[in-house]
Formats: C-alpha cells, sequence, structure tokens
C-alpha cells in the first residue's frame, strides 16, 4: 500500500481548517462509506493506545470531528485513512500529556472471551499482552500496534505518528524488544522479568 | 544500538495478517523463521497482537454512522454561531463603554448646571432673609437628589449593559 507524505502539522491543520470556515469536508453519504470502512479498526487502535475502552468512544467520535473539519486535500484512501489515525494518535498523545502528573492507567480490556476457543493458555497470553502493552509508552503502543496488528509499512507508520520513516525503523526495534522481553519473561515465570 | 532486521521481516507479518502462521504459510518461510531470531520475535509479537485485533475487532460496538456524522454537525453549527457572534460582543463592549463615559459626562454637565442654579437660589436667599431656612432645606435636597438620580440610573442601565455585552446571541 502506498501513502503520501503528510507535510502540514496538526496543528496547522486546525488552524486552516478554522479559518477557511466551519462546513464539513465530506458529504454524508460519502462520510457514512467511510466511516463504515474504518471505524472498527479505529475504535480497536483508540482502544489499545488510550488504554480505556470506554475513553474510546469518546476519541473516536472526536477523532472524526477533527477530521471532517480539517481542509485537507487526500491523493488516495490510504492517505486520508492514515490522516484519520494520526488524528486518533494525536488527541490520545495529548490526553496522555495531560495525566502525566497521574498514574499511568492499566490497559483495561473489557472484551468478553470466546467460551468456543479460549482456554486457560490463551487467556494467559492475553494478559501477558495487555500486561506489555500497559508498560509501553503512547508512542510505542501506536508503533507496535500498526506495525503488527495492522500490517502497516514504516511509512505509513512515520505519516501517522508524525515521525520519519528512518526514525520508525528504530523506535520500532526498540518498543518490539522490551515487548518481546517482557512476554519472554512472563512466559518463563514473574522472578524473570527485567 | 544495534538494530536487528531481517529482510522478511514483512513477509512473516503479512502470513499472519492473513492467517496463515504458522501451519498453512509457505515451509520454506517457516524453516527461516525457525532459524531467524528477528522473525522469530516478529512472529510472537505479530500473532499476539494480531490475536487481539481480531477479538477487539469482532466485539467492538461503535456508534452508527449517521450518529456520528449528526453530532459532528451540529458541533460545527455550534461553533459556526460562536465564531459569528465574537465581532457582535466587541461592538456591543465598545457600546458599552460609550454609555459609560456619555453617563459620566452627561453627569459632570449637569452637577455643573445644578451648583449654577444652587448659587442663583443662595443669591436669593441673601436678598431675602425670611426665606433662609426654607431655601436652605431646598438646596440640601437638591443636592441629595442629583446624587441619588445618579446611583439609580446606574444601578437600572448597568445590569441591562452588562446583559448586552455578555450575551452570545
Amino acid at each position: 500500500m502506498t501513502a503520501r507524505a503528510v507535510t502540514l502539522t496538526e496543528a496547522e491543520r486546525l488552524a486552516l481548517a478554522a479559518d477557511t470556515g466551519v462546513a464539513l469536508a465530506m458529504d454524508e453519504d460519502a462520510f457514512r462509506a467511510f466511516y463504515d470502512r474504518t471505524a472498527r479498526a479505529l475504535w480497536v487502535y483508540l482502544s489499545r493506545l488510550s488504554g480505556d475502552p470506554q475513553a474510546a468512544d469518546d476519541l473516536l467520535q472526536e477523532t472524526y470531528y477533527r477530521f471532517l473539519r480539517a481542509r485537507v486535500s487526500y491523493e488516495d484512501e490510504a492517505h486520508r485513512r492514515n490522516y484519520l489515525f494520526r488524528v486518533g494518535t494525536n488527541l490520545v498523545r495529548d490526553g496522555h500529556r495531560r495525566r502525566r502528573t497521574q498514574p499511568a492507567p492499566d490497559i483495561q480490556h473489557d472484551d468478553p472471551v470466546d467460551p468456543r476457543s479460549d482456554v486457560g493458555g490463551r487467556v494467559e497470553r492475553r494478559a501477558d499482552l495487555t500486561r506489555a502493552m500497559a508498560r509501553l509508552t503512547p508512542r510505542e503502543r501506536a508503533l507496535v500496534w500498526l506495525a503488527y496488528a495492522e500490517g502497516k509499512s514504516h511509512r505509513e507508520i512515520g505519516d501517522t505518528i508524525g515521525v520519519r520513516a528512518g526514525s520508525v525503523k528504530i523506535l520500532l526495534f526498540r518498543a518490539r524488544r522490551k515487548m518481546a522481553r517482557w512476554l519472554g519473561a512472563a512466559v518463563d515465570g514473574p522472578g524473570s522479568a527485567s | 544500538m544495534n538494530i536487528s532486521e531481517c529482510p522478511r521481516e514483512h513477509a512473516v507479518i503479512e502470513a499472519v495478517g492473513a492467517g496463515l502462521w504458522p501451519d498453512r504459510a509457505d515451509a520454506d518461510l517457516r524453516a527461516h523463521v525457525s532459524s531467524c531470531g528477528v522473525c522469530r520475535e516478529v512472529a510472537d509479537v505479530a500473532v499476539l497482537l494480531q490475536s487481539d485485533r481480531d477479538l477487539a475487532w469482532r466485539d467492538a460496538q461503535v456508534p452508527a454512522s449517521g450518529l456520528v456524522w449528526w453530532r459532528a454537525e451540529m458541533r460545527a453549527r455550534a461553533e459556526a454561531a460562536r465564531v459569528a457572534s465574537r465581532p457582535m460582543t466587541v461592538v456591543q463592549g465598545i457600546a458599552l463603554t460609550c454609555a459609560l463615559a456619555a453617563v459620566v459626562a452627561g453627569v459632570g454637565v449637569w452637577s455643573g448646571w445644578a451648583g449654577q442654579w444652587l448659587d442663583w437660589l443662595r443669591s436669593l436667599v441673601h436678598v431675602a432673609d425670611w426665606r433662609v431656612a426654607a431655601i436652605a432645606d431646598l438646596s440640601t435636597l437638591a443636592q441629595h437628589g442629583v446624587f441619588a438620580a445618579v446611583v439609580a440610573g446606574i444601578l437600572m442601565l448597568a445590569p441591562v449593559a452588562a446583559y448586552f455585552a455578555t450575551s452570545d446571541r
């Protein structure tokens, strides 16, 4: 999947949108189609990034609102989608900065466990993943999620979180090492955690 | 920091994403992963994250697109109204300032006239001694009357002016 580099900062886009009027950037039909293609993926991303499924509901609404108010000309669907995720990433990051003085919340997963397929091992692995994700910074969470859950390229990840593709490689490597270490330690036993 | 990377990482992620890993993945790729520490690490992390994503995706309950659109439209209209009323608020503030200045100037001019009128009354007092007591009472009453009228005017005008200055509509 190819993507165009995002050149304007979020603040510039929002200022531009504020200056150019109040109309939303899409018509309702186009928005509904785009929403149906992106909402679930975005909600899951926001939920995992913020660590709070309840907050993800509000973040979802806010993300689409800001997306609709931004006057950006998109080259293609991938660019539009990357921009949407970028808005969501910035919202979560801003929220994290505001809460920085408070202790980091535990990642909450309130998804019901599938009784047909899920037995002890899977539940435990999921809990390990939850703990490992909670220990990462929001940017690291975004990196590993976009790379390994969404399968995005380094270029797309860079566009989404606002760093150069070359930096993505290094940051992603570090985040993955941490996760793998914590997940491995969890499998080996709590005493071996670094 | 040395960055360990492997050119086949993305193939591993794609295989996991397509649900082919590990049983239905290419045998060559499986053999590579079993001997490559980087790809093994990538596969372990990707399997867990994609499994978590699939479960969350299935159970995610997002609001209807129409509702999100409606809320966005309402909010955009509210913001538009707020932005449009901003110049009006500025104009109302200027109007309030002018009105207060006019009231102060009016009181000043009127108090000057009242003072002249009272002086004329006092001159009459010297002419007609028998009216001294009555005129003195009248002079005090007039001074207090001016003050009371100014206070009453401000008390009546200030809430109205404040309302127009701060109202968003």
